[in-house]
């Protein structure tokens, strides 16, 4: 790996540190005296929506300033998020990819439809249990290092000591159960599946720029075609027996993502729903609990 | 039958935008420009002209305004001048890209600083890339002409942009000459109902002003730059009727005494005029001279420019604004550039001259020629300095 | 659906959702809430402008839009100036006979850095000038859009990117730029405050702002879990406590006449309301007892115009 760039994609969603990530790793890099550049994409969508931030690492200086279209190495921070096209995008063969999930590595690399060299770990159990929040950015680090051998622990300890100066401690402590605990594929054990080949075509034909309307104007409400279910995180759950039908969770949802079913109790609407709790929050009867999505 | 009228430019232009029928103006006061503004407001008060007038609080709003007023379907005109123009910068952009057929009249005048009220080019320079279609006027007829035409330009469907008529400071604005003002019912023959391609309508809903990813900017751009090229043509027709109803006619270059040139002077706007006058007296002299007058500016007209100075040896361009650390004049570059790649041994002189109202007169125009017949062009220069 | 179950609320409250749903805001995002609460009171035939700012960048992505009625957004600092030119032209068009006299309801709705910074100008030529229009700055407190960066609007000690407490800092060290004041210096019609923990209130404003003639005013404050600091989950409760502490009071300005929307014979501790937030986590008892006593006057000092108009019977 020596005169090579390596490139590493990694995936989260706004507001779980996956641009930390990125970061902490290239100074780390920067410190050993390698190269390295970080960049988080930019986009419009908001805390809780898939994001994407990209890592260079390398022991020549870097002559590139494009994005990273075929990464060498993938990480997915966050579980409910791997079924998007988004995470195998462009990788290349063999690409390293680290998955935070609970599920075993067979099923996982079902799930992405690309022969990877796959390592799974339960990096939100971790961060739970240590940091007692779903912030699984310092575990994956550890993992990612286990993974790669790229940076050196140590340098990573001195870069998070830097960053989180109250809180360095529980964040070395998860970074090193990250490294532990990650579940690697060998060459002895690997699972080969046959490959999906719609996993290639994930970008969407876009437009020419005569088929552009004129000036941009928009067709009204067209953005129901964006799907926002996949933010979310916790699930609003809803017992039904409970609901006392008031509408209060329809009216105060930022995402009219309640709607009344034929009984007249209230409902979520998956599609759209982004878990921030609201619901849950002021329904007068607790009839809805927030409970950890499941894919 | 049009009326031969000693009328100032400025009342002249007005006249034009109430013949136009225009159903909304707001505007917000600066010299050079306000004679156009206060006699359109006159208008309104003394019901001649049945339009909203709206008193802007500053160029930024007032042109902000009308692009809610031509968005909402109504035909909309303003008309300010330097710092105003400057002022509106941000929004000269938005509105061609929301396809706003906005007529604007730019009294041109120098940018601050230091401050100064007298006429030269480097506030519509400066709005060069803005996307409007932009014509120059080089007197009191073509600013009332022009002021017509850039409405049915505009509002042409397959134009759908905003429209620029630039007109001198003072010595344009606030000259009083004779001008055919036409009357009502001949103007009617030419101008056509505004209809706008979209409107703000809650029975068709729609969203203006969406925002573009890298995924479809360049497309968004590429579909405003076709736009702009393809207005061309339009304005050719818009021109050939007119000058068919009216027998006035209209090119994006005037040549005068251009054909059989051996050098060619280039001008924009008023001091086109005086250039004549030199050009006459040099003939007179034996001197081959001929002039080019610039009347479209955007889009630029490359084709008719590359013909026209076919058969010259010299081009000397004389222009009012700078481009202060780049060696040239704005439109120096641009006429320079359009010869580049072309077969052509064409001199190019660009010569920078009255900025801030300084005079412009025919000496200055002869003198060009003669040093231009005597001397290989430099990058550009700046004449009338007291060194 | 049988009218039998529809008992509460949803009989109340208009169904058609006008913001769609597919917006990109954050989770538990307080601005988007309130949107589409406005909108519901506002009904069909309205118009809706908007400067720059989160509210635009989460609905209008090309080639989609979130937006189910007619939007429009120029620049930044202008909406009140589109907003002033459609009105201007609507009543052009009617006074020509180019268009039917069917009211249209013309909306502005920005943030507080369109609105109480970049936007002030505008804004305030658009009240001189008597457009009939509403405008209504949606407070989030701050530059959210752009990563949380203080603007006028920022309440004093709150920590932002831009106003960030340190060592020597404590945060935004201005008082917030009071705008509900502001707009009523301009003697327009109708002002209020609001905010979407009280959705009744808020759409019964917007619906009386609709009836009134000339320009309007509503102040509207939206919780933003991102820049607050503040859990998703809480954002309707936060609301409230900023109503009942007295930190954001609701009242009204009708033709210049006060009138208190929600009174308390004694407010909450403010502790109550910043302590959910982590903006406000840096400060000390000291510096809290500076803000309990500066809400404390200001809430006198309101109370004392809603008095002053009930004794000399200002109608």
């Amino acid at each position: 790996m020596k005169e090579k760039i390596i490139e590493i994609r990694w995936h989260g969603r706004g507001g779980q540190g996956v641009v930390t990530c990125a970061e902490l790793l290239a100074k780390a890099a920067i410190a050993e005296g390698k190269y390295a550049q970080s960049a988080p994409s930019f986009g419009p969508e908001r805390r809780g929506a898939p994001v994407a931030a990209f890592l260079r690492i390398s022991n020549k200086p870097i002559y590139l300033r494009s994005q990273i279209t075929h990464p060498d190495i993938v990480v997915v921070l966050d579980p409910t998020i791997l079924t998007l096209p988004d995470v195998t995008a462009g990788i290349k063969k063999n690409a390293i990819f680290i998955a935070n999930t609970n599920k075993l590595l067979e099923d996982v690399k079902y799930i992405l439809g690309v022969n990877v060299n796959l390592g799974v770990i339960d990096a939100t159990k971790i961060a739970l249990e240590i940091i007692r929040r779903p912030i699984t950015n310092t575990t994956m680090i550890g993992s990612f290092i286990r993974a790669t051998n790229i940076v050196k622990i140590e340098s990573v300890k001195q870069e998070i000591m830097t960053r989180f100066p109250t809180n360095y401690e529980t964040n070395i402590k998860a970074m090193i159960r990250g490294y532990d605990e990650l579940e690697m594929e060998t060459d002895a054990n690997r699972t080969v599946i046959k490959e999906k080949k719609d996993g290639k075509k994930a970008m969407p034909k876009l437009p020419k720029w005569r088929e552009l309307t004129i000036g941009l104007t928009t067709k009204a409400g067209s953005a129901q075609a964006y799907k926002t279910g996949s933010w979310r995180s916790l699930v609003p759950v809803t017992d039904a027996t409970k609901c006392i039908k008031c509408g209060i969770c329809w009216v105060y949802c930022p995402d009219s993502a309640r709607y009344q079913t034929p009984d007249g109790t209230y409902e979520t609407n998956f599609d759209y729903c982004k878990g921030c709790g609201i619901c849950a929050r002021e329904c007068p009867t607790h009839c809805i609990t927030m409970q950890e999505e499941k894919e | 039958m049009a009326k031969r009228e000693g009328i100032e430019i400025s009342l002249a232009v007005a006249e034009a935008v109430k013949l136009a029928d225009v159903d909304m103006v707001a505007a917000y006061p600066i010299t050079p420009q306000t004679h156009i503004v206060e006699k359109l407001a006159e208008m309104v008060a003394d019901g001649e002209l049945k339009a909203a007038y709206i008193n802007a609080e500053s160029e930024h709003s007032a042109i902000s305004l009308c692009l809610g007023s031509s968005i909402a379907g109504a035909r909309t005109y303003t008309a300010t001048s330097s710092q105003g123009l400057a002022l509106m910068h941000e929004i000269l952009y938005i509105a061609s890209a929301l396809r706003l057929p906005v007529v604007m009249t730019v009294v041109n005048r120098a940018l601050s600083g230091p401050l100064n009220i007298w006429g030269d080019h480097s506030d519509v320079m400066g709005e060069r890339d803005t996307g409007w279609i932009q014509f120059f006027a080089q007197n009191g007829q073509e600013a009332f002409d022009m002021t017509l035409q850039a409405f049915r330009v505009a509002e042409d469907h397959r134009v759908m942009l905003p429209v620029i008529v630039n007109i001198d400071g003072f010595t344009l604005s606030h000259v009083i000459e004779p001008i055919y003002i036409l009357e009502q019912n001949e103007v009617n023959k030419f101008m056509k109902e505004f209809k706008p391609l979209n409107a703000l309508d809650p029975r068709t809903p729609m969203t203006f002003g969406a925002f573009a990813t890298p995924e479809y900017y360049i497309e968004a751009k590429k579909q405003l730059e076709q736009a702009l090229f393809s207005s061309r043509k339009v304005i050719t027709e818009v021109w050939n009727e007119f000058g068919k109803l009216y027998g006035r006619k209209y090119t994006p270059i005037e040549g005068y005494k251009a054909n059989d040139a051996n050098i060619l002077l280039l001008t924009l706007g008023g001091i086109g005029e005086t250039a004549q006058t030199a050009v006459d007296e040099m003939r007179d002299d034996g001197i081959k001279v001929g002039l080019l007058k610039l009347k479209l500016y955007r889009p630029f007209p490359i084709q008719e420019l590359r013909r026209m100075c076919k058969k010259a040896k010299t081009l000397v361009i004389a222009e009012r604004a700078m481009s202060i650390g780049g060696e040239g004049g704005p439109i120096g570059f641009e006429v320079r550039s359009a010869f580049y790649n072309e077969p052509t041994h064409l001199k190019i002189h660009d010569i920078i001259l009255g900025l801030g109202g300084r005079d412009v007169r025919v000496e200055d125009f002869k003198m060009m020629i003669n040093h231009a017949l005597k001397n290989k062009p430099k990058e550009y220069e700046l004449i009338g300095v007291r060194e | 659906m049988s009218e039998q179950f529809s008992v509460y609320v949803p009989k109340l409250i208009n169904k058609q959702e006008d913001f769609v749903h597919g917006h990109r805001a954050c989770q538990g995002c307080g601005l988007a809430l309130a949107v589409r609460l406005i909108l519901k009171a506002a009904g069909k035939n309205t118009i809706v402008v908007s400067p720059t700012g989160c509210l635009e960048i989460i609905s209008t992505p090309y080639p989609q839009s979130a937006w189910n009625l007619p939007w429009v957004h120029v620049a930044f600092e202008n909406a009140a100036a589109v907003a002033g030119g459609i009105e201007g032209a609507f009543k052009a068009l009617r006074a020509k006979n180019k268009k039917d006299n069917k009211k249209i309801n013309i909306i502005a709705i920005g943030g507080d850095g369109g609105t109480s910074d970049i936007g002030l100008q505008a804004l305030s030529g658009a009240f001189e000038r008597g457009h009939d229009f509403l405008y209504v700055c949606l407070d989030n407190e701050a530059y959210m859009n752009t990563g949380i960066q203080r603007s006028s609007s920022t309440p004093f000690g709150a920590s932002t990117t831009t106003s960030p407490s340190g060592a020597v800092s404590m945060g935004q060290i201005t008082w917030k730029k009071n705008m509900a004041a502001i707009a009523a210096a301009h003697n327009i019609p109708y002002v209020a405050t609001a905010c979407p923990s009280y959705p009744f209130d808020l759409m019964e404003k917007v619906q009386t702002a609709l009836k009134t003639q000339g320009p309007k005013y509503i102040h509207c404050l939206v919780q933003c879990p991102t820049g607050w600091g503040c859990a998703t989950d809480l954002i309707i409760r936060l609301g409230s406590l900023a109503v009942e502490t007295g930190i954001f009071p609701l009242y009204e300005v009708i033709n210049g006449k006060y009138k208190l929307n929600m009174d308390f014979p004694k407010l909450r501790p403010v502790t109550d309301y910043l302590k959910f937030q982590s903006r406000f986590r840096h400060l000390k008892p000291a510096d809290i007892a500076i803000i309990q006593k500066r809400v404390e006057q200001e809430w006198q000092a309101l109370k004392q115009k809603v008095e002053c108009f009930k004794k000399t019977g200002v109608k």
